[in-house]
């Protein structure tokens, strides 16, 4: 079959670098931010996107995560407001966003804001489904997201320059200096995305008005190798952004959001022959600004000041046993124009266990204990098992509890913060079977869970508004996910494709959550011919309702999304490349929130220069 | 949504149909919203809100009649928050989209609005041609509320009037607007404005008048905060008198929605529906009605009229539809219960 016929029959793609081996895969483990990640997710399936998945998504994570996991996300419309995710069936305060090992929701809401993460800061972004481990502290009840740049030793020297021109004005700008030498080693990306966003809805009279975003960034992970055994290493980001909050209709009053954060983590790593020691000092700030008219200055803000020390000893007991202890300890000193000033400490120790009995069956374990004086905190535990009978087939099973803590909001919110509050807690299982035939994997999850506390505000008799723990949630569900490598001559296609079916029903009322639809699915096919590319991501998602009622009458409709890319490389030693995409192919008309639609069809242009 | 629309234009043909039959009776409907009750339901924050009909007899009740005639294109905004009428056209208030809606009463079709002079605007009332429309403008400042004056022939907006207070419900009598200046648990006074020099006089009445209305030359006043008892001044207004006060028992928290009917004051606390004589010095805990609503939203709107009491109930949580009670005014008895629409804020009659 030629190029040609293909292309012609599947209208299907790739990036000639798209599968190449991401750089991770051969680096020195101890160079890896996040060690957790990849020593104790044995009993779990992970999705790892590297950098040419992340090339082909909008700057947002939200964006991201929509087309290329079972993440669930709502926001009000392309880019604008705030972009909640969830995994299974939970809240996006129930999901982690891990940056090189450290959690980074909001100290002040309880959430990462997908909208304010840009993908084009990071190497890799990994997507793990389920509590499943005790070390992502708070939110890691439906899954986590992680974030990692990696900085790699050896003489190189690398400069990209990325410019993306789209419709309804949308830029990005991405400039990435990878260098090192054998002891010293940078990535730096500085970045700059920015949309007019005012597009028309489809099929009717009305736009996106006051949609406009913009955000710009400096990311930085280095290591410095002061010895064979001995690293000095380094990650600092700095994001800054603002988004108008879209208008329903032409006369709401316009207001927007400023976001501000800065993150810095300082890491030594000591390697023995049986050790690995790891000493982490972080410091992350976190500021927003809530506009509530144009006109006037922000009139809701906040800024919490997190600093964390933690260290971490991993331990070679044998060849097959890893023992992990990590001890933490968590100061937030936050204040705002709702929470007044306030401080909380967090300390913690987790002890981590890791046995491979043999080749075939490995085990892990967990326990991890918080101590405050803000709130009682649960044990949290997790154990797993990995069993692989044959060669082609690995049966994965893994149990938690995991929890959420009560936010500066929730504790503290003007006269209604309520400061009885209890963690919200889980308990979950779940079982996965994943099966390997030559360059095709298919996992099949299926989980139970049950989350109890739920943290809901409630307009009271003691106070206006107040936060108590009153719901409970029974969740169930299952997960498929699909990778398919083909090399046939040079022609190579890439197949991802994830399905998810999610149950979440409040026990109380026995109603599925709002916005939790049953079925999402996502496919994505890359096709790559020398220095032709082509791809096409697909994404659906079924029904959701509107109202914790059920009532049908205001559901969302399912839909269909499909994007579809080409791009070609010219040039020989530096690489030049022209990329286009059609995003929404199909002209769908979708949104993720009520009365919040999506653009219809719209493209843009990409030209990367690698150097 | 079709099916819906091909319902109401048979409902509309039939009852234009009905009108051509009759002569000159004077309860011949106006339009296919004649005779019967409007329930506002002021949505969500992501939109949904809508006007149920419901007809004088109870029989028919219709969701989201302005949709049903105008498209879905055109929409009321976010949060309805009341509707003032002026002749056959009614004013509907969205204080989240700063938008006054102008719809025939009777026909709900949309004929014009008013998107401009406004921020955040609450409640109106009309004379002499205009209309006064309360505004709380930021909700961070209790001082910078406005009451915009609007031309009702043109819909736009003049000078505004500066209040100096908080600014909510408002009611017109002998060419003075007085406006209730409380909110949960603030605010303390009613401003008085006289229209034609535009000077605002303050009466301090006591913590959060939420809602007042005139009796025979004497301004009945209700103040409650959401954590405490409330209690009801009465004001000369002839010369703005404190004239005295009704206390409530202790027991009776959050009182709202205060309707003279029939020579007696009606009010909510809480489930509760309370019937007292207007010169009473202090009101027992012994409601007329107990509406047994467990809903934190029960009472979230609330009329008497010609012989019902109607108390609207939002669904507790406020992300699904709510309900009405209806009560006959004479005993207290549960005459209907019907689901409208997300947060039923205000009953309308026509």
């Amino acid at each position: 079959m030629t190029a040609k016929k293909l292309l012609s029959i599947c209208f299907l793609f790739l990036g000639p670098m798209l599968w190449a081996q991401q750089d991770s895969i051969a680096l020195c483990e101890v160079v890896v931010g996040d060690a957790q990640l990849r020593k104790f997710s044995d009993t779990q399936h992970i999705i790892v996107l590297n950098d040419s998945v992340l090339g082909r998504n909008q700057g947002s994570l939200a964006a991201l995560l929509q087309f290329n996991s079972s993440v669930y996300l709502k926001e009000n419309g392309f880019g604008s407001g705030v972009a909640s995710a969830s995994f299974r069936g939970t809240t996006a305060q129930q999901t982690a966003v891990v940056w090189n090992g450290i959690n980074i929701n909001s100290q002040v809401n309880g959430q990462t804001d997908f909208n304010t993460i840009a993908t084009s800061g990071y190497d890799e972004i990994s997507v793990r489904s389920g509590g499943g481990s005790v070390i992502y502290g708070s939110s890691a009840i439906g899954g986590s997201v992680h974030l990692s740049s990696e900085p790699i030793f050896g003489d190189h020297l690398r400069n990209t320059i990325e410019a993306v021109y789209g419709s309804f004005n949308t830029q990005r700008y991405r400039y990435k200096a990878n260098f090192g030498s054998d002891k010293f080693a940078v990535n730096a990306i500085v970045y700059h995305n920015r949309s007019d966003n005012d597009y028309d809805f489809p099929n009717s009279t009305r736009k996106n008005r006051n949609g406009q975003f913009y955000n710009s960034g400096i990311n930085v992970a280095s290591a410095y190798k002061i010895s064979d055994r001995n690293f000095i290493k380094y990650f600092g980001e700095v994001y800054d952004g603002e988004r108008h909050f879209p208008l329903l209709t032409s006369s709401d009053t316009k207001t927007k959001y400023r976001d501000f954060n800065a993150r810095n983590l300082v890491e030594w790593t000591n390697v023995g022959n049986r050790f690995t020691s790891r000493l982490k000092a972080a410091y992350l700030h976190e500021r927003y600004g809530y506009f509530e008219n144009l006109g006037t200055p922000a009139t809701g803000f906040a800024t919490v000041e997190t600093l964390i020390g933690k260290y971490d000893f991993a331990y070679n007991v044998s060849d097959d046993i890893l023992v992990n202890a990590i001890v933490d300890y968590t100061s937030a000193t936050g204040r705002g124009s709702d929470i007044s000033n306030h401080s909380r400490g967090i300390g913690s120790g987790a002890l981590l266990f890791r046995h491979k009995i043999s080749p075939k069956f490995h085990y892990e374990a967990g326990i991890r204990q918080e101590i405050t004086e803000n709130y009682d905190s649960p044990l949290l535990y997790s154990a797993g098992i990995r069993y692989r009978p044959f060669s082609f087939y690995s049966v994965k099973l893994n149990g938690s509890r995991n929890f959420r803590i009560p936010t500066f909001n929730d504790l503290y919110w003007g006269d209604g913060g309520n400061p009885n509050l209890k963690p919200e807690s889980s308990y979950q299982v779940e079982i996965g079977n994943e099966l390997k035939f030559g360059k095709t994997t298919i996992a099949l999850t299926g989980y139970y869970m049950k989350i109890r506390d739920m943290i809901q505000w409630l307009p009271g008799t003691t106070s206006t508004w107040f936060p108590v723990n009153v719901n409970r949630v029974e969740s169930y569900g299952a997960e498929i996910m699909l990778e398919s490598r083909q090399n046939i001559g040079r022609h190579e296609l890439l197949l991802n494709a994830t399905y998810a079916y999610a149950v979440s029903e409040n026990e109380k009322t026995q109603k599925q959550l709002i916005y939790v639809p049953f079925h999402k699915a996502t496919a994505n096919l890359s096709y790559g011919f020398r220095k032709f590319s082509a791809h096409v991501q697909s994404l659906f998602n079924g029904e959701v309702f509107t109202r914790s009622d059920n009532n049908k009458r205001y559901n969302l409709e399912a839909y269909a999304v499909v994007n579809a890319g080409i791009c070609y490389d010219f040039g020989k030693s530096d690489v030049y490349r022209i990329g286009f995409q059609l995003r929404n192919a199909l002209d769908s008309e979708y949104e993720t929130m009520e009365n919040r639609p999506y653009p219809g069809r719209h493209c843009n242009v990409t030209l990367t220069l690698q150097l | 949504m079709k099916i819906n629309k091909c319902i109401f234009a048979l409902i509309a043909g039939s009852v234009l149909l009905a009108s051509c039959n009759g002569d000159d009776d004077s309860n011949a409907p106006l339009g296919s919203y004649d005779n019967g009750i409007l329930v506002l339901n002021e949505g969500g924050s992501t939109g949904g809100a809508s006007v149920t009909y419901i007809s004088d007899d109870l029989q028919t009740v219709q969701n989201d009649i302005f949709t049903a005639v105008n498209g879905d294109d055109v929409t009321l905004g976010l949060f309805p928050q009341s509707i003032f009428f002026s002749g056959d056209r009614a004013f509907i208030i969205s204080n989240g989209s700063n938008r006054i809606t102008v719809v025939n009463r009777y026909t709900f079709e949309k004929v014009g609005e008013v998107t401009s002079g406004l921020t955040v605007p609450r409640y109106g009332v009309v004379y002499n041609g205009k209309a006064y429309v309360t505004n709380s403008n930021l909700f961070t400042s209790p001082t910078d509320d406005f009451i915009a004056v609007i031309d009702l022939n043109t819909l736009t907006a003049g000078t505004p009037i500066p209040v100096n207070n908080q600014a909510e419900r408002i009611i017109e009598e002998n060419g003075k607007l007085y406006v209730s200046g409380g909110f949960y648990g603030s605010g303390n006074v009613v401003s008085v404005i006289n229209t034609s020099n535009q000077q605002v006089t303050a009466i301090n009445v006591g913590t959060a008048p939420n809602s007042l209305e005139e009796k025979d030359g004497i301004l009945y006043v209700l103040c409650s905060s959401w954590n405490g008892p409330g209690k009801i001044v009465r004001i000369r207004l002839s010369d703005n008198a404190l004239l005295g006060e009704m206390a409530f028992a202790e027991t009776m928290v959050n009182a709202q929605n205060l309707d003279i009917e029939d020579g007696f004051i009606y009010f909510t606390a809480g489930p509760k529906i309370y019937k007292v004589d207007p010169f009473l010095a202090l009101a027992a805990d012994t409601p007329l009605i107990d509406t047994g609503s467990e809903s934190s939203y029960i009472g979230y709107g609330f009329a008497v009229n010609d012989g019902r009491i109607y108390i609207a109930e939002g669904a507790d949580d406020f992300v699904s539809d709510g309900k009405i009670f209806i009560y006959s005014e004479n005993n207290g008895a549960l005459v209907d219960e019907i689901p409208v629409g997300l947060g039923p804020n205000g009953f309308y009659f026509n």
